[in-house]
């Protein structure tokens, strides 16, 4: 599902320059659940940004699900990670004075699809989470893991081959944590790829595998997708 | 924690676009604000320029005879010279502001170079006295000057006695009128006085000339009346009118009402020009405070740290007054050329409108006041903000 | 696509009223002072008799001494070229015993005292004329009649045409014809009524003082029975003597119009002006012009006063004040939208594309557009009344038509787009990870 070669990324800042990632590769293979682990400042959400085609890289190779997306317009990247890519933040980003539905709405939006469509799917997604009930529902009314619930819903909505996560559980208590990530491991169980970011080991120990960066490198890049899953 | 200046520019130029559209906008606001007040002044000096006499107890009167105009108006005059608290009353052709023009280019005899505009006025031999003119030199009119005589006589105000004659004595001199046959002799010279005003460039150089009063049926009358009189004067003379004849229109009113008739649309100029010139001021105000309101909000952490680390509320206040009064003053400093090229067209409609400092510095104390004003609302909403909002919204 | 760009960007709007409100605001004051001003000019330029014609103004051009007295400027209002534009009444009868134009008028316009006939005395505006300038400027007689041309100039007419609206407010409801008005001692008798329509004639004449209404139409030549005294006079003192009968006749102070529909026509008239100007020049009257100049009727609404040029440039100060205007806006949508970059950012990450942020933000500035114009074009409406209020003595009644309201919401739009263009253009260029926020 990705697959990133001598990925580069360089901050400039004025005559400052900063290196963020320094030569990361990794692949990640379709329908695993991946776990990066590594400290503040070690590249994760550069990462995630470049992973998620929100951020452009200096060098290396990125494709996703086997689309070389070096040289795309913004278009494309757009479309792209309108179809493929479901992101999930620890601050949820939910969109504070849209309703659940609305929330869920704007990505289908962009896709372009027509009302009835829209709404199959809205509501197929919120009966995935549990929050039928709750669709005109300000963010601000819900609780924080029925927020993160929302967020991951909205994530699923497009029915994306790979959901983007990190610190899902960050800002939630323990049972609500749970809770999340045995949602997160049954939307991966139907077959969607997930690469979440946490520090939390206990979280990692969910996924098929862990891979660990530092200093904007994979340390641990040769670990074989297969062997992770066998794993669990 | 004080902030030079110069840092807090180049803070202020680190809003990338921001700041160049509020130089931009001053500059051009600036100048049309500075132009329209150009224009207001003008226009209510057209309208208010003192024409020489005292307008509030000198009184216009109009009539339509039903007899003959010239018995009539012989009649009506000495029945207004006799009522009470009048001080002077004259028939009159054409009197101060009359919508008449009759060109007249006077000169000494036989010296062509001297040259000058006179702007006419034209009554019988009280008209000077029923105007209150001050005489400077030699004499008024006297019942025993004749308009018909082949040197009539004639005065003038001592602008025009200067042009002609500069600082040789006036009185008794002769002068031709281009326009007229016979020569003319100046009787006296009088303290300025305005004839035209209005639509005409108000000018002091008046030529005042004898006549036997209007030619037309419509009878006019200047009334010069003790200041004590002048507000119960109207009903007099309309009665001392009607008793001479009967069952005729009469129109009675000081100049100060007649002036300010035919300058309404001065006045309504003056009126419209400074209404849109505040519209487009409080268009910039209400700009500014929506932006600098934003700003606070955008700082609020940044206030925080300041506050945090020392930060007096004064300082902050002081911050955003100087960022603001920088900015308005280099957009002040671009708006004064574009109002020089501006003034140059307007300067096309009358030359009286060319550039002014005086009206340039005006435009620039308003908008200084309009800018500190703008800044200093939300920079005491962000001094407001307590020192702990800093570390709690890391 | 569209729907849901206009569904959000009310959603904004709404968020922050008072925000949007004062975004409206500033465009709406802007475009307001522009679009009232501008009015005014457009209503002065706006021709009441469109379409091709053959009425020429005959115009004296004289040695006044005026253009030179007044400087460059002449004025504000362009006085010193007056005297070349007005005849004294003694040269429109003269000029009018031609048979050369196939129809022609003189006429000057004044404020008079009528003694009705239950009589009051009432002050209102009268024109006296030819009876051809009811047909010359197509002004409709409602009812009754004109009077024959032969009454033209006759001192001893006694009919009168009166204007539909003033006759209104001196005789109510009742039918003016027959009824008896005086005016200066002489007594006429009304005759028929003329439409209300003043913009046909005073676009193409000068009132001075004479309300700028219509009201009551007279032969011209009952002044010299009446004397009636008009308003602007301008004076040549021919009148060595103080005769003054004269006098009068002497002044400027009519207008003289002839239509000549055939190029043989013209001609004949011009050859014929010069040969006229040439006995007044041997003649000696200070009065004499030196060249006559027969201008089309459309070209003297253009050029013959000007009338226009104070209107023009505070329409132009008003132009740059709502380009002032524009950029307070840009400012305030370009605060508004940084707001909202951390939300633009969670859209993008959703999958919108720059283009859709751009059109949505723009969508955006266009309803801040539609509601400045909205708001801008009820201020603009109030400022026209003020103006019409402010200005009793202008040539046409200033008024806000469906063209210019079309204008002025075409104006607006296109403003709301240009200062929407730079924001809109700012946010979607942001890259989307610089404001999201993953923790």
């Amino acid at each position: 599902m990705i697959r990133m070669t001598g990925i580069k990324k360089v901050y400039t800042s004025g005559v400052l320059a900063m290196e963020a990632l320094a030569d990361l590769s990794l692949h990640v293979g379709k329908g695993e659940f991946v776990a990066i682990m590594g400290p503040s400042g070690s590249g994760k959400t550069t990462f995630l940004n470049i992973a998620g085609l929100l951020d452009s890289f200096d060098g290396g190779d990125y494709l996703l699900d086997d689309i070389d997306v070096r040289g795309l317009g913004d278009d494309e990247q757009s479309r792209l990670r309108n179809q493929k890519i479901g992101f999930v933040f620890q601050s949820f980003n939910l969109i504070p004075d849209l309703d659940v539905f609305d929330n869920l709405d704007v990505p289908l939006r962009y896709r372009g699809l027509h009302g009835a469509e829209r709404r199959r799917r809205i509501e197929h997604a919120l009966e995935q989470v549990g929050l039928t009930a709750r669709s005109r529902h300000l963010p601000s009314q819900l609780s924080g893991g029925q927020q993160q619930r929302v967020a991951i819903a909205r994530a699923l909505v497009g029915e994306p081959k790979l959901i983007l996560a990190d610190e899902p559980t960050g800002n939630l208590d323990s049972v609500m944590a749970r809770q999340i990530m045995e949602l997160l491991q049954k939307i991966n169980q139907q077959g969607t790829t997930i690469v979440m970011v946490t520090h939390a080991a206990e979280l990692a120990a969910r996924a098929h595998r862990k891979l660990h960066i530092l200093d904007g490198k994979v340390i641990d890049p040769q670990a074989r997708p297969r062997r992770a899953a066998e794993a669990i | 924690m004080r902030s030079s200046p110069v840092s807090i520019l180049r803070a202020a130029r680190r809003s990338r676009g921001s700041f160049w559209f509020l130089v931009l906008q001053i500059a051009l606001g600036s100048a049309v604000v500075i132009e329209m007040a150009d224009l207001a002044v003008y226009f209510l000096r057209s309208g208010s320029a003192p024409i020489g006499i005292a307008e509030s107890s000198i009184f216009l009167i109009s009539t339509e005879p039903k007899g003959d105009p010239a018995l009539v108006g012989a009649s009506d005059r000495s029945a207004l010279a006799s009522l009470p608290g009048v001080r002077a009353a004259s028939r009159v052709a054409c009197p101060p502001l009359d919508w008449s023009i009759v060109p007249e280019t006077l000169e000494a005899l036989g010296q062509p170079d001297t040259a000058s505009v006179g702007w006419t006025l034209e009554g019988d031999a009280w008209f000077p006295d029923a105007l209150g003119l001050t005489l400077r030199d030699g004499r008024l009119f006297t019942p025993n000057d004749r308009s018909d005589a082949s040197e009539a006589p004639i005065l003038i105000t001592a602008s025009l006695a200067r042009s002609l004659f500069g600082n040789e004595h006036a009185a008794g001199r002769m002068v031709r009128s281009r326009s007229r046959r016979a020569s003319l002799r100046v009787v006296g010279v009088v303290a300025d006085v305005v004839a035209k005003g209005a639509y005409v460039t108000a000018s002091k150089g008046t030529v005042i000339h004898l006549s036997p009063g209007q030619p037309w049926r419509t009878q006019e009358y200047v009334v010069r009346v003790d200041d004590g009189v002048a507000s119960s004067f109207a009903p007099a003379a309309r009665a001392a009118l009607e008793r001479i004849d009967p069952n005729r229109w009469i129109r009675v009113r000081t100049y100060a009402e007649f002036k300010s008739r035919i300058t309404t649309n001065f006045s309504g100029g003056a009126l419209i020009v400074s209404l849109n010139a505040f519209v487009l001021i409080s268009v910039i105000l209400l700009g500014s405070l929506g932006i600098a309101s934003f700003l606070v909000a955008e700082r609020t952490r940044h206030m925080g740290i300041r506050r945090a680390l020392g930060g007096r509320r004064r300082d902050i206040i002081r911050y955003f007054l100087i960022e603001n009064f920088i900015t308005t003053n280099i957009g002040l400093i671009l708006g004064i050329p574009l109002t020089y090229v501006l003034s140059l067209f307007l300067s096309k409609l009358d030359p009286s409108l060319s550039f002014r400092w005086s009206i340039v510095l005006l435009g620039v104390v308003l908008f200084w006041i309009t800018g500190l004003l703008a800044a200093f609302v939300p920079a005491r909403q962000g001094a407001q903000v307590p020192p702990t909002v800093a570390s709690s919204r890391v | 696509m569209l729907a849901y760009y206009l569904q959000q960007a009310l959603r904004s709007l709404r968020r922050n009223p008072a925000y949007s409100m004062l975004m409206m605001l500033c465009l709406a004051l802007g475009v307001g002072v522009w679009i009232s001003v501008h009015s005014t000019v457009a209503s002065q330029a706006r021709d009441p008799m469109p379409g091709p014609r053959n009425l020429f103004h005959v115009e004296l051009e004289h040695d006044s001494g005026l253009p030179e007295r007044m400087g460059n400027a002449a004025g504000i209002w362009g006085l010193a070229h007056l005297p070349d534009l007005l005849l004294s009444y003694r040269q429109v009868s003269e000029l009018s015993r031609s048979q050369i134009p196939s129809r022609s008028a003189g006429a000057f316009s004044t404020q008079v005292a009528v003694q009705l006939d239950d009589g009051r005395f009432v002050e209102g505006p009268a024109t006296f004329c030819f009876a051809d300038l009811f047909a010359l400027f197509e002004i409709p007689v409602l009812s009754g009649s004109t009077w024959a041309r032969s009454l033209d100039l006759d001192p001893n007419a006694n009919v009168a045409v009166v204007d539909h609206d003033q006759a209104r407010l001196w005789f109510g409801n009742t039918d003016p014809i027959g009824r008896k008005v005086r005016l200066g001692g002489v007594e006429v008798t009304i005759s028929g009524v003329a439409a209300s329509d003043p913009q046909r004639l005073r676009l193409y004449h000068l009132w001075f003082g004479g309300g700028y209404r219509n009201g009551l139409f007279l032969p011209l030549g009952l002044i010299e029975r009446m004397r009636a005294r008009p308003v602007f006079v301008f004076g040549w003192n021919d009148h060595d003597g103080a005769n003054a009968a004269l006098r009068t006749l002497d002044d400027g102070f009519v207008h003289f119009w002839v239509e000549l529909p055939t190029e043989a026509q013209r001609s004949a008239m011009i050859l014929l002006l010069d040969s006229y100007v040439e006995r007044e020049r041997v003649s000696g009257r200070a009065s004499a012009p030196l060249r006559p100049t027969l201008r089309r009727l459309d070209d003297w609404r253009r050029n013959a006063h000007q009338l226009y040029a104070g209107y023009r440039l505070v329409e132009m100060l008003s132009l740059i004040g709502l380009i002032a205007s524009c950029l307070s806006l840009v400012r305030l949508l370009m605060a508004k939208f940084q707001i909202r970059a951390p939300e633009v950012s969670v859209r993008r990450a959703l999958g919108a594309s720059r283009r859709a942020v751009f059109l949505q933000h723009i969508v955006e500035a266009l309803l801040v557009g539609v509601g400045g114009a909205l708001i801008g074009l009820l201020f603009a409406s109030l400022e026209v009344a003020m103006y019409n209020a402010a200005l009793p003595d202008r040539t046409v009644d200033f008024a806000l038509d469906l063209g210019q309201v079309a204008s002025g919401f075409g104006v607006t739009l296109l403003c709301a787009l240009f200062a929407g263009l730079y924001p809109a253009w700012r946010i979607c260029s942001i890259p989307p990870a610089v404001y999201l926020r993953w923790q």
